[in-house]
């Protein structure tokens, strides 16, 4: 052991946390040292309220201080449309747009055999059921456009059209705003192959 | 493009020595273990931060030195660019660009070692890895298709060996398939179309050194989406016993046929040399219509168990090239009649002249 115990037992809880090597601990550690002790109480109240109080959405596997996360308790909201997403923080970026006034549901990341995730790690039955529990019509497929949320969006297709449901999946295109010649080939390429009659 | 002179710093067997480069043929000659390849390996990596040789980054630091530098100055279409590289014994590489730490990597540069013979005379793999680098070069889309195909596989052949173990459903399958189907096809369509360019090329460049005749057949697998996939899904049971995919593009077989002969098997070892080079030249001249620009074309030792007169023909073609720089033994000086600009390497020092 080279540091007094509190500090070698903080390094290493910080360590544990994605992201963090040892160094960087090392340099977190001794920074909340330094500050005054009511910044230091600040972050760890921080830490254990959001612990506490957040929980997954019992319907959807948002994060929520409720029950029913606020997208799911909004009646407003059309529950015949169910946009599917990897993590919770995908919700953030769709309803950024706006454009979006379904509800949701969080797979809790992408089926991935080499990293032993399969259907059954992900949130796939609860998916299934509220189909049939809540009348759902068309479920959006929004997974990332990497291998394997393709491979997740495919899979989830193939098993709610035998339910008669409509499955779309989000277009890849050409970012908006943006020079057509400075588009990289394959976002082009995508784009092409994706192309719509007007 | 023209590499106009290279300054080289602890690499290798160098200590410190300036080398200046012409338009044209460059032969550098010597004995055995002089240096002649370091030098070529020094350019090559200078381009490109790659080693030709199977080599760690800090095997090109000289016994003894605590890091090795290379600096490259070259003339394309757009100016003069200084490439400075620097390698540490621990692994670890700095680049310089004109002056400013940055990365580079120059696509136009093609070259020849022995190693490359394999892409005649080995396995299937060599052939696939030749033809899709290439085609990786021109067209991105391609590339991005090689590597979704190659995640999909590993992920496939992992949920093969899952089923196996009765860890997963057999069901899990349809999406790896349906992804390997559609890009499988997407690769099959790109090499037919670059194995029709290569064909060409080569046949016309061997035509001009004799009056051989080649020929490239290509043996996909399955050529289509549809078909890849009902061969996937009808070799299921047997792939699951082997935890392995064993259809589509990662399996398909090229064949060289030279005068209706396959390469591989019945060609003899000058017609297998001979043809690898004039497919570098090939390469050099597909880069060119892409890139706009001739690349710089490298050879080490191309000239051993080759004839003199096919040696010869080589050589006619390679002062067509704007550079060509290649190594050659001391022994092999006359098959360039004194045409060229000619660097002796002696214990890697460097002198110029016969």
């Amino acid at each position: 052991m080279y540091y007094t115990p509190p500090i070698e037992r903080l390094i290493a809880e910080l360590a544990r946390l994605p992201g963090i090597g040892p160094k960087s601990a090392q340099r977190l550690a001794f920074h909340i040292i330094k500050v005054p002790l009511q910044e230091a109480e600040d972050l760890a109240q921080a830490i254990v309220e959001a612990r506490r109080k957040v929980q997954f959405c019992r319907r959807c596997f948002n994060l929520s201080e409720m029950e029913l996360c606020e997208y799911c308790s909004d009646s407003r909201r059309d529950s015949s449309l169910v946009c599917v997403v990897e993590e919770a923080k995908d919700i953030v970026a769709i309803e950024r747009t706006g454009e979006f006034r379904g509800l949701y549901h969080v797979l809790g990341g992408a089926i991935s055999p080499i990293d032993g995730v399969g259907p059954e790690q992900l949130r796939v039955n609860e998916l299934v059921s509220r189909i049939k529990e809540d009348k759902v019509e068309e479920v959006i497929l929004a997974t990332n456009p990497s291998v394997e949320g393709e491979a997740t969006a495919l899979y989830i297709a193939n098993l709610i059209r035998s339910m008669g449901v409509k499955a779309t999946r989000l277009a890849s295109g050409l970012p908006v705003g943006g020079d057509l010649e400075y588009a990289d080939e394959v976002t082009l390429g995508r784009a092409l192959q994706g192309r719509r009659e007007i | 493009m023209i590499v106009e002179e290279i300054k080289i710093c602890d690499f290798r067997n160098y200590v410190e020595e300036k080398v200046s480069f012409k338009r044209g043929v460059n032969v550098i000659y010597g004995e055995n273990g002089q240096g002649k390849t370091n030098l070529l390996e020094a350019i090559f990596y200078a381009l490109t931060s790659q080693s030709f040789r199977k080599a760690q980054n800090s095997d090109l630091v000289r016994e003894g030195a605590e890091r090795g530098i290379v600096l490259a100055e070259f003339k394309g279409v757009m100016g003069v660019k200084r490439i400075a590289r620097q390698v540490e014994g621990d692994g670890n590489t700095r680049t310089k660009v004109d002056g400013k730490e940055g990365v580079y990597r120059c696509k136009n540069v093609v070259c020849f070692t022995q190693e490359d013979l394999l892409i005649v005379k080995g396995e299937p793999q060599r052939r696939r890895d030749f033809v899709d680098a290439i085609m990786c070069q021109l067209d991105r889309v391609y590339e991005n298709e090689i590597s979704r195909y190659r995640k999909a596989l590993h992920q496939r052949n992992e949920l093969l060996k899952m089923i196996r173990r009765g860890e997963a459903q057999e069901r899990e399958l349809d999406a790896w398939e349906e992804i390997l189907a559609e890009s499988g096809e997407n690769i099959v369509a790109g090499r037919k179309k670059i194995l029709s360019a290569i064909e060409e090329v080569t046949d016309r460049l061997i035509k001009s050194v004799d009056e051989s005749d080649l020929q490239i057949r290509y043996y996909p697998t399955a050529d289509n989406l549809n078909t890849l996939r009902e061969k996937l899904k009808r070799n299921r049971q047997k792939e699951i016993a082997r935890g392995l995919t064993l259809i589509g593009p990662h399996r398909d077989e090229m064949v060289f046929v030279l005068n209706g002969r396959n390469l591989r098997t019945k060609g003899s070892q000058g017609q297998q040399r001979m043809t690898v080079i004039l497919l570098k030249l090939c390469t050099a001249d597909l880069l060119e219509r892409y890139l706009g620009e001739r690349g710089v074309v490298i050879l080490d030792d191309f000239s051993s168990e080759l004839d003199e007169e096919s040696t010869t023909r080589i050589v006619q073609l390679l002062k067509k090239e704007e550079q060509a720089i290649v190594t050659t033994n001391r022994n092999r000086l006359g098959d360039f009649r004194g045409e060229g600009w000619f660097i002796s390497v002696q214990e890697g020092r460097v002198s110029y002249g016969l």
